[in-house]
């Protein structure tokens, strides 16, 4: 019979480790049950050589075991040292199957049928247990596997990688090394990554070593032949070596990708039977649920502990910290959790602030969104947030403005101005709701003031890790949806309308998502829904004879098809995406309900149609104005916020433009007048459009990319020239330079001009290749970083490319004057 | 019709990637525009560049011109397309599949990244399209232009002028760019025949002309306009020559005719330090104070100024004279019997015509006026001189008469010794005697009533027996208005005559001042432009009559006078 | 929006131009010097002042161009200005010189300025007038992808050619060597063709002028003329359309070319002869007052 030990850790994990040497190191009675072979098996598997890192970085480690970021060789060595050096009781190769008792008396169950006495178990088992599965048909093929161990084992093959992971990324760097590599990303960026990775892997990309696929996803998996159908014409591309065909639906329709192997990686599934069986509860069925635990890591077992990435802490710095913590917790002196300091440092000026569990758990308490999230998640959340004590009526964000991060209110509550001209009209917002999640989701100009109530605390989060959040968080997300619609209603056109009137309709209501040229609706069709843009822009047009004339575009954060619904039943126009948008459509019986319900908002909305009809009969008249409309649209002004056009009759080619950017810009041109379409007298120079939801923005590894208050989309000195903005621009404005050739002076250029002025053999004829923007210049080793338009921010006089156009042919027009300039200019022709 | 597309990417590392689309259209486009469906993004190929139709038996290629496409090696626009047949577009290769089941076709679209662009086995020559690639180049001409002109225009004479006379004037005479090229108009011809000299008036450098190089060689004749002791002389000096005669001008014209420089003073004279007796002038018909004219009075002869118009004038020339008895029509007693009297008999023009040689007894007088004075010997005449001299003569003539001098058949009876006859000493007294008493008596005679009394005023002073005769000096004045310009030449024009101005016929005494009025003048003459009150007159600016360097023979009063006429002229 | 420099700020410097025309000619009526009036006179003076301060002041353009980052107004204002104010100078420098001409250095400083202005408003009708047309002959495409597009066609000329007798793809490859685009100014300017092409002739070949590649065409015709056999003719036929095709892009190149050479050709006169002015200047100043 064996002796009952006082903490029995299950798994040899960084934090199993960790917990057991604190245990060792304090003489505390312990065992620490390792299933396999040898500890920390996850870290044993990960492949040869990998650089491990030491995430987050401002968080202080406290273990008895060593760790500081290295290659997987150096830190296994070291914890293997920690282990002998405490003398830290491991069994191993005995994998626990069961644990049954209670606190100060478990009975764990090995599988070689001996057990374990124990009065506290810490689960420290980790998620590698079992990996999330391919779960297409045919991902039991053998070219299927979910680990990697040395990536030089395979050679010349076509591997396709699945994930947007860590793991993901780092097997698919190592093997491009001497194999073609595809990386299939379900979503449209890497948001779930270190962001050491993400650069690592954005920058694999732009060197073309890695295709990604993005927003992607597997549909089945074949040993070719025997796809779709017989590809008799596609000898073209040479099967024989790739004996599997993986189907694959892109945004831009399916594909068949031959390859030789597939690496999944996918995340894993916590080992839930086990865990449920100790009788460990969770909060819902979704699979990527944890364990809900308390904030001393215990489940709702009393006297079983849950850490590392099975307690939602995938990091190996947070588990060993949370092993040292445990063991303390259970020898019963609780001490603060290792980033208690910072997160203290954040809430001390919160009035009335006692203690950082306090206001973590009211903060948890006081706003629906958090409640679900994981303690561990939420003290993360805030680490990356910033708290704001603000005096009444402090503003915290204008209309207009492009700040996207998002608010929560802690205390007191913020009123909302929507209306400038009449400040009274505010919508106030108590405690516990929040805002900004326009800019969170569409990344638009922020539709209204809002202004700080009494006693009020913010807590700001930036738009990354509120997304994190959002994708980790369903529930988080649900929420937010239903409050978008309800505030989009109230903005839109009911500010008087309670929100609890708008519930209904808001429960009623659905997300739609369109690709770009995808049709909302058609004319003639059943009137039967409203439609709020949510992000991109939609385009109205009628159709004419054959040909479909572009008459309006709205954008998000407005509505389209009120027409629709105030009464005649019929669509009276087309709409259309213009690039991918998300609408969300209201119900129209409801939409009926709310109008009869307020009579004041059935006014309002006669007059915003009134308006609509207006404007599109005005282009109407013009069909040529339909057909610049569209060219425009097509150049994707339907997304911009401010694009440079030039008028052909004026310009006469003298590229001061160019030069001005240039001389502004350090030397390099940010546009490129010549290239570009060009519609009756219209052109579109290569230059940013600067995208309400900017593309450039969407996988910023540094975030370097931003948007000004007033608009202006910039890249940051702290760009690391990944070129993934690059990539992302759809109208190819951004580029990778190096830095630019010496300019001379002013004075001496008129004097005597440039070195190519002056030699008369250099100057080049058309035929030879010369570029305005020629990548190649400057040191070739000297570090490119992306260079876009940023409407020459901070120089006063506004763009140096409009005030260095002699002739006035250079315009900057916005989507306000939109519609003016198009009627203008289709006059014109 | 419904179409399967299948696009084959093949990648540069060789690695084929086929997308498959369903298309549901009637035209399948194909081109650079991204509505497209085969959508292809080279500069190259136009916005829509072909279309697919379907055809009965498989699909119907055409191309929107100028674009052209290549069917199996063969270039066309249109062509009907069949399983197999493969179409270059571009960079894309499209191959006709067969259509599986339930499509209306299939096609491959095959882009292969590695396929270089085509080899160029003869490479275009290289176009020079711009003025710059023809040698066309701003910067150099620039430099060139600048310092061209500046070299020659500026920095090469001023190297020469900074240096001596005989270098720049060896620049005037070589055929480099001189200091010519700065004059800015002709000269005068009154200077242009001095030898170009510029340093001779340009001294200085930067330094306007002054009037000392005026003066190198005016100074002689040319008079200041007031006095240097008057008290405006201090205003006038500061006067630069150049203000009024400006040279390289055109129309070149050194006298200043502008009525302005009068007027700026004359206007209101006393704020510029002239006394109070000189009055306003602007304007000869607006404003100008009447005439004054000079007066030479007995018996000190100082010159008075007296203003016509005012109180009659009287000169005491102590002349007894009338012009109406001279001018009588009805013609007067001389010598030779009646004669009608003219001016002119008097008053004879000098040389340059402007004016009149000086009146005197022997010229103009003497001709009727005899000075005989013994019956017996008409022919004797007394000198027209001092009465002393006047006496000495008669006492002679009478002396040698009664001593016989003479041999003449006077009546021994009046004691008269007859010639050749000797006279006792006390015979001889005693003819003295008579004739002193003789001399005496015609003396009184001619001085007091006849010959000198006609135009002189004379005084008896002595005793009776020793009478003593003054005669009061006459001085006549030659210029009463010696402050103008009058050309009387000018003047004797059409119906005009001396009476025209003077009023001679009617003065009946001497002391009249015959001189006209301004009203006189200007019933001719109007102001400066000679236009007044609806009347054209003679344009008369002030130096029709005035000269600013005031001087009776100045060195250009009849230069003046020359443009004025001109002036008037021209008008 | 469209709005040429002409129209901008409502002609606002338009309005001051006029304005300081009738300033200077009321001012120019209204003066009476002693003398002839001159540029000697206080208005003469004060008229030269401003003339002189005009010409430096627009050729200062030149310099905000290239100050781009210059807040000092926009560009397109300046040269508005630049335009209607030389367009003013004119009158006041004409006055300055109170008409009075000769051989000499002011006037020659008179007659440069002159030139200037005058390629001024040549300048100004050639940018109002062309951009248009170079739009249009653009067609929204760039000369150096049409030249790509030459190439192409080239290259697929060169492709039929190669399953047609060796003469052809001699002929061809001649023709993309003699080809022309410009070459010299009168060629630019009048959009002149220059091409040769070596055609086989008895005893070898002998260079031909080709202008819009009409040799070439004819010969082709000859060619087809010629033959008998079927697919030969059939390829001759394709060849021909391809010259053709080619013959117009090149049409548009050189058209291309003219309107750039016309948009530019003024500037080569305009500012180097301002360069000249601005030394004259500065000689008729100095000299004017050295000489004084």
């Amino acid at each position: 019979m064996t002796t009952k030990v006082a903490i029995a850790v299950v798994g040899s994990g960084p934090g199993g480790l960790s917990a057991a040497a604190r245990a060792a190191e304090v003489g505390v009675s312990h065992v620490l049950l390792e299933q396999t072979a040898a500890h920390s098996n996850t870290i044993q598997k990960y492949q040869k050589g990998k650089h491990v890192m030491a995430e987050p970085n401002i968080l202080p480690l406290r273990s008895p075991m060593r760790f500081e970021a290295g290659t997987r060789e150096k830190i296994l060595g070291e914890w293997a040292e920690g282990l002998t050096e405490h003398k830290v009781n491991i069994r191993y190769g005995a994998e626990v199957v069961g644990i049954s008792g209670a606190k100060g008396d478990f009975h764990l169950k090995l599988q070689d049928g001996s057990e374990v006495l124990a009065e506290n178990v810490i689960l420290g088992i980790g998620l590698q247990g079992n990996p999330r599965r391919l779960g297409v048909p045919g991902d039991g093929l053998p070219c299927v596997q979910y680990t990697l161990d040395d990536p030089d084992e395979y050679k010349d093959e076509v591997i396709v990688v699945v994930g947007a992971g860590d793991a993901a990324i780092e097997n698919a760097v190592a093997l491009a090394k001497q194999n073609t590599v595809y990386l299939v990303n379900r979503s449209g960026e890497f948001s779930r990554c270190k962001d050491g990775n993400l650069a690592l892997i954005l920058k694999t990309i732009e060197a073309g070593k890695v295709t990604c696929l993005y927003s992607t996803q597997c549909a089945s998996l074949t040993e070719t032949p025997g796809t779709v159908f017989s590809l008799a014409s596609a000898t073209a591309f040479s099967i024989g070596e790739r004996p599997y065909l993986l189907a694959l639906n892109t945004a831009a329709g399916d594909m068949q990708l031959p390859c030789n192997r597939i690496i999944a990686r996918l995340g894993a599934t916590p080992p839930r039977k086990f865990v449920e069986s100790c009788g460990i509860k969770f909060p819902s069925n979704d699979p990527s649920s944890l364990p809900v635990l308390s904030t001393s890591y215990e489940s709702n077992v009393p006297g079983i502990y849950v850490i590392g990435a099975l307690g939602g802490y995938p990091l190996i710095k947070q588990a060993m910290n949370q092993g040292y913590e445990v063991v303390e917790f259970i020898r019963g002196n609780p001490v603060a959790p290792a980033d208690e300091p910072l997160l203290a440092a954040k809430f001390a000026g919160i009035p009335g602030y006692r203690s950082v569990t306090e206001t973590l758990q009211a903060m948890q308490q006081r706003i629906p969104l958090f409640t679900e999230v994981n303690p561990l998640m939420f003290r993360e959340l805030l680490l990356g947030s910033t708290i704001h004590v603000l005096k009444p009526d402090a503003v915290v964000f204008k209309r207009n403005d492009y700040t996207n991060s998002f608010y929560t209110i802690f205390n007191g509550g913020v009123d909302i101005q929507i209306d400038d001209n009449n400040p009274a009209k505010r919508i106030p917002l108590l405690i516990g709701q929040f805002f900004g999640e326009m800019g969170l989701l569409s990344g638009r100009r922020r539709t209204a003031t809002v202004l700080a109530g009494k006693d009020c605390v913010l807590i700001e989060t930036p738009r990354r890790d509120a997304l994190k959040l959002l994708s980790s968080v369903d529930a988080a997300r649900a929420v937010l949806d239903q409050t978008f619609i309800v505030r989009a209603i109230q903005s839109g056109f009911a500010p008087q309308a309670k929100t609890a009137d708008l519930l209904p309709i808001a429960a009623k209501s659905k997300l739609n998502r369109y690709k770009a040229g995808q049709v909302v609706f058609s004319e003639g069709d059943e009137a039967d829904a409203l439609h709020l843009v949510r992000s991109g822009s939609l385009a109205i047009l009628h159709v004419v004879g054959s040909r479909e004339i572009v008459t309006s575009y709205v954008a998000a954060g407005n509505y389209v098809g009120e027409m629709g619904l105030m009464g005649n039943t019929r669509r009276s126009a087309t709409v259309r995406a213009t690039v991918v948008t998300e609408t969300i459509s209201l119900d129209a019986d409801a939409f009926a309900e709310l109008l009869q319900k307020n009579p004041a908002l059935r006014s309002e909305l006669e007059d915003t149609v009134r308006q609509r009809i207006a404007s599109n009969t005005r282009l109407q008249g013009q069909d040529n104005a339909g057909a610049l409309i569209s060219f425009l649209l097509k150049q994707g002004l339907g997304e911009a916020t401010d694009v440079l056009l030039i008028d052909e009759t004026l310009c006469v080619g003298c590229d001061n433009c160019e030069r001005a950017c240039a001389a502004t810009h350090g030397g390099t041109s940010r546009l490129d007048r010549a290239a570009g379409p060009t519609f009756a007298n219209v052109h579109v120079p290569t230059s940013c459009r600067h995208c309400e939801d900017p593309h450039c923005m969407k996988d910023c590894p540094p975030d370097a990319i931003r948007r000004s208050p007033n608009g202006e989309v910039f890249v940051g000195d702290n760009c690391i020239g990944c070129g993934n903005c690059e990539r992302n621009c759809p109208y190819g404005v951004i580029q990778l330079a190096g830095p630019p050739p010496e300019q001379p002076s002013l004075a001496s250029w008129l004097m005597f001009g440039s070195q190519k002025e002056n030699v008369f053999g250099e100057v080049q004829g058309l035929g030879r290749k010369h570029h305005h923007h020629d990548h190649g210049h400057g040191a070739p080793k000297a570090m490119k970083k992306a260079v876009k338009c940023d409407m020459c921010k901070g120089q006063d006089g506004g763009p140096a490319c409009v005030r260095a156009c002699p002739t006035g042919a250079a315009l900057r027009v916005s989507p306000e004057e939109f519609v003016t300039f198009v009627q203008q200019e289709a006059s014109r022709f | 019709m419904r179409i399967l597309i299948r696009t084959l990417e093949i990648g540069t590392t060789g690695v084929a990637v086929a997308r498959d689309r369903v298309v549901d259209a009637d035209v399948i486009g194909f081109g650079r525009a991204t509505d497209q469906h085969i959508h292809c993004n080279d500069q190259r190929i136009g916005l829509q560049q072909a279309k697919f139709t379907r055809a009965d038996a498989g699909l119907l290629l055409s191309c929107i011109p100028p674009a052209q496409a290549e069917v199996n090696g063969r270039l066309c626009r249109d062509a009907s397309l069949h399983v197999g047949d493969e179409v270059s577009l571009g960079p894309m290769l499209i191959k006709v599949l067969e259509a599986p089941a339930d499509f209306d076709a299939a096609i491959s679209v095959e882009h292969d990244s590695r396929e270089a662009t085509v080899a160029d086995d003869a490479p275009l020559p290289v176009f020079a399209t711009s003025l710059e690639q023809v040698g066309w180049r701003k910067r150099p001409w620039a430099w060139a232009g600048v310092t061209v002109t500046l070299l020659l225009g500026l920095i090469l004479p001023w190297f020469f002028v900074g240096r001596s006379d005989a270098s720049i004037a060896w620049l005037r005479a070589s055929a480099l760019p001189s200091d010519m090229q700065w004059t800015s108009g002709a000269l005068h011809s009154a200077h242009g025949n001095l030898e170009v000299k510029c340093e001779g008036c340009h001294v200085q450098p930067f330094r306007r002309v002054r009037n000392e190089q005026c003066l190198d060689c005016h100074s002689s004749t040319l008079h200041q306009h007031v006095a240097a002791d008057h008290p405006a002389a201090a205003d006038m000096t500061k006067e630069r020559c150049t203000t009024c005669h400006v040279e390289h001008d055109e129309p070149s014209n050194l006298v200043q005719l502008d009525t302005r420089i009068c007027t700026d003073c004359h206007t209101e004279p006393q704020n510029h330090g002239a006394g109070p007796k000189i009055m306003p002038a602007t304007d000869f018909a607006a404003q100008h104070p009447d005439f004054q004219v000079s007066l030479l009075t007995a018996p000190d002869w100082k010159v008075t100024r007296a203003r016509l118009g005012e109180s009659p004038i009287i000169e005491k020339s102590n002349l007894e004279f009338t012009h109406a008895a001279h001018l009588d029509p009805r013609g007067i007693k001389a010598p030779q019997g009646e004669v009608v009297m003219k001016c002119a008999d008097c008053h004879s023009p000098n040389e340059s015509g402007t004016s009149f040689t000086p009146i005197n007894m022997e010229q103009h007088c003497s001709s009727c006026h005899t000075l005989g004075f013994d019956p017996a010997e008409p022919q004797r005449e007394l000198p027209h001189g001092e009465p002393a001299l006047v006496m000495q003569t008669l006492v002679d003539h009478y002396s040698r008469r009664f001593l016989g001098g003479y041999s003449d058949a006077f009546s021994p009876a009046e004691g008269v010794t007859p010639p050749g006859a000797s006279l006792s000493a006390a015979a001889r007294a005693r003819a003295l005697g008579t004739a002193k008493q003789r001399a005496n008596q015609v003396a009184a005679d001619i001085f007091e009533r006849r010959v000198c009394a006609d135009c002189h005023m004379v005084t008896r002073e002595g005793t009776s027996a020793e009478p003593v005769w003054q005669v009061a000096p006459v001085k006549l004045t030659q210029t009463f208005m010696p402050k103008a310009r009058f050309d009387h030449a000018a003047h004797a024009t059409g119906e005009a005559t001396c009476e025209t101005c003077h009023a001679a016929a009617t003065s009946k005494v001497a002391s009249d001042v015959l001189m006209p009025q301004i009203k006189v003048c200007r019933d001719c003459h109007g102001g400066e432009k000679g236009t007044e009150d609806g009347r054209t007159r003679i344009a008369s600016p002030c130096a029709s009559c005035h000269v600013y360097h005031d001087q009776q023979e100045s060195l250009w009063a009849p230069v003046v006078q020359k443009v004025i006429r001109q002036a008037a002229a021209r008008q | 929006m469209h709005e040429s420099m002409l129209d901008y700020a409502q002609r606002r410097y338009l309005k001051i131009a006029i304005a300081l025309c009738a300033l200077s000619i009321v001012a120019y009526a209204w003066h009476d010097p002693l003398s002839p009036p001159n540029g000697g006179t206080w208005l003469g003076y004060t008229l030269g002042g401003i003339g002189a301060a005009l010409i430096l002041w627009l050729t200062a353009l030149g310099v905000r161009k290239r100050s781009y980052s210059s807040a000092l107004g926009t560009l397109r204002g300046w040269t508005s200005a630049h335009v209607y104010l030389g367009l003013a100078l004119i009158v006041v420098a004409t006055l300055h010189t109170g008409f009075q001409f000769g051989w000499n250095l002011h006037t020659l400083c008179y007659v440069l300025m002159l030139f200037v202005i005058g390629s001024g408003i040549f300048g100004v009708i050639v940018y109002l007038r062309y951009p248009q047309a170079m739009s249009a002959n653009r067609a929204g495409t760039k000369p150096d992808v049409l030249l790509e597009e030459i190439n192409d066609l080239d290259q697929r000329s060169l492709r039929v050619a190669n399953e047609m007798p060796r003469r052809f793809g001699d002929v061809l490859r001649a023709n993309r060597e003699g080809t022309r685009v410009g070459g010299s100014t009168r060629a630019i300017l009048g959009g002149l063709d220059f091409s040769t092409i070596n055609l086989p002739a008895a005893g070898g070949s002998q260079a031909v002028p080709n202008p819009e590649q009409a040799a070439l065409l004819d010969w082709l015709g000859a060619e087809l003329a010629r033959s008998t056999d079927g697919e030969l003719t059939k390829r001759i036929g394709d060849l021909l359309s391809v010259v053709a095709t080619r013959r117009n892009q090149l049409r548009r190149l050189r058209r291309d070319a003219q309107i750039r050479g016309w948009l530019e050709i003024w500037l080569y006169v305009h500012v180097p002869v301002t360069l000249a002015l601005i030394g004259t200047l500065i000689a008729h100043v100095v000299s004017v007052f050295l000489y004084w």
